[in-house]
Parts: C-alpha cells; sequence; structure tokens
C-alpha cells in the first residue's frame, strides 16, 4: 500500500510537470468545447487527438485522452442545461432538470451541480480504480491462451448483446467487426489475408483509421443529414439573486448521499464491457429519483437529479479502464480508442503493463484525478462563454472537423491511402446508424479479432487441435459459466423489455 | 426589444433554419419501417456473406494445411456467423410484418444529397491531394463544405477557410515535423 501510494505520488509530480500538464490541460479543454457543442461528442474529442499522440510520451498522451474523455462527457452537460440540448448522448438524462433550473434563472447553480457531481463521480471511480485494478491484473497473469479465448468470447458476446435493441444487429455488426480484424497478415503464418493485392492492406487496417472513420466522420454525416432541424432556443431568464449561480452547503449536504450512489453505479457499469456513460446517466437518474424524498421534484428542476446523472456519467470515464488496463478488454468505444492509443505507444493494454510500465499506469492514474481539477478550474473560470460555444453554428464546425479527420489520418503514416480507407467506414458507419446498427460492437470486434484468433490458435496449437483445452481448468469452467450467466441474465432482460412494451411496439 | 434584435441577428446567420419550412415541403422522404430494414439488411448480408465465403476468402486467402487452424478458418467462421445471423434477420422480418415497428427509418433526399456530396467532395479533395498541395485543396474544400451547408457569414467564411489549413500545416511541419502533402 506504501508503495502503491509514493508511485501514485510520483505519477502526482510528474503529470504537474509543466510539459506533462499542458498536454492535460489541452485535452481537458477540447473535450469540453467538444463536449458542449451538440452533435460532436467526447468520443470525436478523442478521435481527433488520437492521431496527434503518436509525437508524444505515453503519459502525456493518455492523460491527455482521459481529460479529453473527462471534460466531453461534462461538457455534454452544459449545453444540456443552456439550450435543452445534450450535447453527448451521455447528458440525456441532465436535461430534464438542468434545463428546468436554467428556465427558472438558476443556470449557473445547475452547471455547477453538474460539475460538483462530475468531480466527485469521476474521482469515486478512479480511486476504485487505483484499488482493484493491480490485484485484478494480478489474477489475469494466471491466465494462459484458452482461458484468453473464452474471456474474449465472454467480452463479445457481452457486448453484442447488451448494445442496442436488437440483438441480432449487435452481433452482426461484432462479427463484421471480427472480419474486418482478419484482413491482413495471418498471425501464425506469413501469408496476406483479404487484402485484395495491396501492400497497404496486407498490414492490415489501422485501428485508427477505422475509428475515425467510423466514428467521428460517420457522425458527421448524420449531423450533416439532420443539422437544419436544430431548433433554436428562447432566451434564458438572468439569476433573481446571487444564490442562483451557487452550488451552496446546503446543496451539497442534500445531494452528497444521491452522489455517492450514482457515482458507485457509474463505476460497476463503466468496469462491465459493453454498456457505457449513455446507460449509467439514466440508471443514476433513476436510482435518485426512486430513492429521493421528493420524488415529484424531478423533471422540474431537482439538482439531486443533474447529480445522479452526472456522477454515474462521469464515473464511466475512471471505471472503464478497470477491464482495458487489467485484462486488455475495451469496454467501449473510447475504451476501444485507447487501445489504439496505448498501441501508437508501443504499449499493450493487459496484465502486464502494470510490470512493463508501472510507472506509466500511475502516472495515468493521476492525469485522471487531477483532470477533475483542471476541469473545475477551466469551467468556473470560463463558464459563462460557454453559452456562446454551445451556439456555435454546425455548419461552421462540422467541415472544420473534416478537415481535421483527414490531417489526423494522414499523419498516421503519412498516407493518403489511409484517408481513403477512413472514407470507406465512414460511409458504411454512416449506414449501420442510419439502419438502427450498434457501430459500438463493430469497433470492438474489431479491436478483439487479432486477439481473439491468436489465442484461440495458440491454445489449439498447444492442445495439438483438441477443444478440450478450453474446458480443462477450473477458471476455464468459471469463465464460461460467467459468459453463460450473463447471457442468460441479458436475453431475460430482453424478453421482459419486449414485454413490458404495449402489444403491437415489439422490437426484435 | 433587445432580444427582438438578438434573436433577428442570429437568425441572419442561420440562412438554413429560416428556409427549413418551405424546404421541408419540398423534400422527399423515404421512410423504411423495422420489417423493411432488417429485410433489406437481411438481404444485403446474406449476398455478402456467400460472396465472402465462396469468391472472396478462396481467391484472398492462399490455404495453409499444416496448421491446426489453417489461415481460412477463422474468417471463414465470421462469414458464417454472418450468414447466420442474417438469416435470423430475414426471418424477423417476415414474423414483424403484421407487427407495429418500434422505430422507423427516414431518409430525407436532401439530406442523403448533402451526405452524397460531402462524401464526394471529401474523397475528390483526397484524390488531388497527391497533385495539389494540402494549403489550396483543404482551403476549395471548407468553403464548399460550408456553402453546401448554408453557412453565408462571411466575416467567418473567410477567415476560417483561409487561416485554418496554413494554421495546421505550419503546425504539422514546424510542431510534429510531419509534412503534409
Amino acid at each position: 500500500m506504501g508503495s502503491m501510494l509514493a508511485m501514485l505520488g510520483k505519477g502526482f509530480l510528474t503529470i504537474l510537470m509543466p510539459g506533462n500538464l499542458i498536454y492535460l490541460v489541452g485535452g481537458v479543454a477540447l473535450g469540453l468545447v467538444l463536449g458542449a457543442i451538440p452533435g460532436l461528442t467526447a468520443t470525436m474529442a478523442i478521435a481527433l487527438l488520437v492521431p496527434l499522440t503518436l509525437y508524444l510520451s505515453p503519459t502525456q498522451s493518455i492523460t491527455m485522452l482521459l481529460g479529453a474523455f473527462n471534460g466531453g462527457t461534462f461538457g455534454g452537460s452544459i449545453s444540456a442545461i443552456l439550450l435543452a440540448t445534450p450535447g453527448t448522448p451521455s447528458a440525456t438524462a441532465t436535461v430534464a432538470d438542468g434545463y428546468a433550473l436554467a428556465k427558472k434563472g438558476r443556470a449557473g447553480k445547475a452547471i455547477k451541480t453538474a460539475l460538483v457531481s462530475s468531480v466527485f463521480g469521476c474521482m469515486t471511480a478512479c480511486i476504485l480504480l487505483v484499488l482493484v485494478a493491480e490485484p485484478i491484473a494480478q489474477y489475469a497473469l494466471k491466465f494462459g491462451p484458452a482461458e484468453y479465448s473464452i474471456l474474449m468470447v465472454f467480452a463479445l458476446t457481452i457486448i453484442a448483446s447488451a448494445s442496442g435493441d436488437s440483438m441480432v444487429k449487435g452481433l452482426l455488426a461484432g462479427a463484421l467487426g471480427l472480419l474486418f480484424g482478419a484482413i491482413g497478415m495471418d498471425p501464425m503464418e506469413t501469408v496476406p489475408r483479404l487484402s485484395f493485392g495491396s501492400l497497404k492492406l496486407a498490414s492490415g487496417i489501422d485501428v485508427i483509421t477505422m475509428l475515425i472513420g467510423s466514428l467521428a466522420l460517420s457522425e458527421i454525416f448524420v449531423q450533416i443529414e439532420n443539422f437544419h432541424k436544430r431548433e433554436s432556443n428562447v432566451l434564458l431568464p438572468p439569476p433573481s439573486c446571487p444564490e442562483d449561480e451557487k452550488f451552496t452547503k446546503g446543496d451539497f449536504k442534500k445531494t452528497w448521499k444521491t452522489m455517492l450512489r450514482s457515482a458507485l453505479i457509474g463505476s460497476g457499469i463503466g468496469a462491465l464491457p459493453g454498456l457505457g456513460a449513455s446507460l449509467a446517466c439514466w440508471v443514476g437518474y433513476d436510482t435518485a429519483k426512486r430513492t429521493s424524498k421528493h420524488p415529484e421534484e424531478f423533471g422540474n428542476g431537482a439538482i439531486e437529479g443533474i447529480a445522479g446523472a452526472e456522477a454515474a456519467n462521469n464515473a464511466v470515464c475512471g471505471s472503464n479502464m478497470i477491464p482495458l488496463l487489467t485484462l486488455g478488454i475495451p469496454g467501449d468505444v473510447v475504451a476501444a480508442l485507447l487501445i489504439g492509443a496505448f498501441m501508437l505507444q508501443g504499449l499493450t493494454p493487459g496484465p502486464m503493463i502494470f510490470r512493463e510500465a508501472a510507472q506509466d499506469v500511475d502516472n495515468i492514474y493521476a492525469g485522471v484525478m487531477l483532470s477533475n481539477l483542471v476541469m473545475a478550474l477551466i469551467t468556473l473560470a470560463t463558464i459563462k462563454q460557454f453559452t456562446k460555444v454551445a451556439k456555435l453554428q454546425p455548419a461552421l464546425v462540422l467541415p472544420c472537423v473534416c478537415a481535421f479527420c483527414i490531417v489526423g489520418v494522414y499523419a498516421l503514416n503519412a498516407s493518403l491511402f489511409d484517408v481513403g480507407i477512413m472514407l470507406f467506414f465512414a460511409a458504411l458507419g454512416y449506414f449501420l446508424q442510419k439502419f438502427k446498427f450498434p457501430s459500438a460492437c463493430m469497433l470492438v470486434g474489431f479491436i478483439l479479432s487479432p486477439m481473439f484468433e491468436k489465442y484461440t490458435r495458440r491454445a489449439l496449437t498447444m492442445s495439438k487441435g483438441s477443444f478440450s483445452i478450453f474446458f480443462k481448468t477450473p477458471l476455464d469452467w468459471i469463465i464460461w459459466a460467467v459468459t453463460v450467466l450473463s447471457l442468460v441474465m441479458i436475453i431475460r432482460n430482453k424478453i421482459r423489455k419486449n414485454r413490458k412494451r404495449p402489444e403491437g411496439k415489439k422490437g426484435s | 426589444m433587445k432580444e427582438k434584435k438578438e434573436k433577428e441577428k442570429t437568425t441572419e446567420k442561420t440562412g438554413p433554419v429560416q428556409e427549413e419550412p418551405k424546404a421541408e415541403k419540398l423534400d422527399r422522404v423515404i421512410t423504411l419501417n423495422e420489417s423493411q430494414s432488417n429485410r433489406i439488411l437481411g438481404i444485403v448480408f446474406m449476398v455478402f456473406g456467400l460472396i465472402l465465403l465462396f469468391v472472396i476468402i478462396p481467391t484472398q486467402i492462399k490455404d495453409v494445411k499444416k496448421a491446426y487452424t489453417g489461415t481460412r478458418v477463422f474468417p471463414q467462421v465470421y462469414a458464417i456467423i454472418i450468414l447466420v445471423l442474417s438469416g435470423v434477420l430475414l426471418v424477423q422480418s417476415f414474423c414483424q410484418k403484421n407487427r407495429e415497428s418500434s422505430f422507423v427509418i427516414r431518409f430525407s433526399l436532401r439530406g442523403l444529397k448533402k451526405v452524397g456530396v460531402t462524401m464526394l467532395l471529401l474523397i475528390v479533395s483526397t484524390a488531388v491531394m497527391n497533385w495539389i498541395p494540402y494549403i489550396p485543396v483543404t482551403m476549395v474544400l471548407l468553403f464548399l463544405l460550408m456553402m453546401l451547408l448554408g453557412y453565408r457569414n462571411w466575416k467567418a467564411v473567410i477567415p476560417v477557410c483561409v487561416v485554418l489549413p496554413i494554421l495546421v500545416y505550419f503546425f504539422f511541419r514546424n510542431g510534429l515535423r510531419l509534412y503534409l502533402p
């Protein structure tokens, strides 16, 4: 414990060095701005930043990206409060109470409540991350190729079934991702696969190229299709007294239990693959409402509502690092992007990272914690400017983001061929989104594909082709049991959900 | 009075928002309900899975037989999964036939046209960067995209189109030592 704290202290000192701090501040600021603009998400902020990290150290790059994620997740709530338009999907639960408070002239109080809750949520998750990540990783060191293969199956099934309304579409998107991940050199033999004679495709599709195309650019296409439908907003009344602008001690006393509860819920959701901040905000909000003494105030400007949603969604920022760092499994799209960033730095997330780059891991912990402080300072200093940022015209912003996508992908390998690949994935991602396919499943499938194939084939080579290797040890059986159990629970929940819907509105 | 002035000011800058009611009437919208979209997707993925399994994998992956799991095994498994799931999607689409959909997919022709033109502009600008330098190409690209999206605030359009590509170019060249085309 002592050495852990010493390493963490060293991490704080490293991050506070100007050369590192500037990237953290930059990441948080960009995340806040992009998160506050409706339609541009925290994920997009990270996707645009990843190519630049090629030129940075692991500490600088990962803390910058996590700062952008944290800032972007909170930034979404600013436009939710000021414009009743959530800047990011994870801020949807904040709209009802946040905007209701703003309409009463208490926008300042609403934003500060969201800020305190977000910081509280993320800090709680970070403490959990520091406490549980290393013990889990130590245990994961006992895993062999067979255990990893089963773990990948577990991750794939959970992700595919937990995302979206249709399990079939989730699985289909996952399979598509697995297939794209198989393009390139065979992991065991020196044979190019599905490269169509192209030397560039023979080295595989770069994860960042694919992610920027199918996440950032495809989202821009969706925005371009719909942006003219954006509604103009009414002007909000000014505060009637100084108290309306402040988050007071009384407010903290009223909300701290809600914050803690939602932070723990968000941490749990973030630590499980496939769920993410969008779900966490609703579960946090719903729990806050159910446990409140005044549930009737929810939707009419209850600060507990804002606290419940915001503590839960920002808790995901810290806890989604748990499966990523300990097992190398991306829990959501942001974690998938972070895997790409780790790989650019020559680091492979998973249990070995605690041995190979222990200090980098502690720096990352310190960076995420400090990102909360940076986020609070930037927000408090620029709170009035955010109204202008949130009202920026998409017709001006979207072309600029398009240009950044092109230059970002080009920067990876100085290759226009990669830009072409990005455009292909942008078109594919756009159509998948239109047809309600969870593109997160495709991305996670793509990330897991090479690992899944490598571990499975290695296990089969060890067992000389016998599948019994996957059922050999008690650990294998435990992972299989967890996989089956979670699948049964997901299917049961889907059936319940379908039954709850009115007859005639049943989905697939 | 001040509010009214501010509103007028914003509407001046947001041309498309004001044109919308008129344009909405002219716009054609294609709607697909859940079962229709599932049927289309089922067919598309089934055809893709079949082509993958019987054409692409045999021609694009050299088979290595000495290994316990050959080079083609995993792509073939993925193709089979795609085939099976597309079959399930097709069956679901027929079962849903008489039920009301849980969602409707709308393709606005105006929106699709904008997306198509944006895509085309991006492809063309990427292609011409092989011969024409980054700065002029990006300036033109930004200008055309802003015009396409109906942004006519010249005070913002011109500085952004001119300054942004130059800033990006010099940031990459001097800051990151990366030479853009």
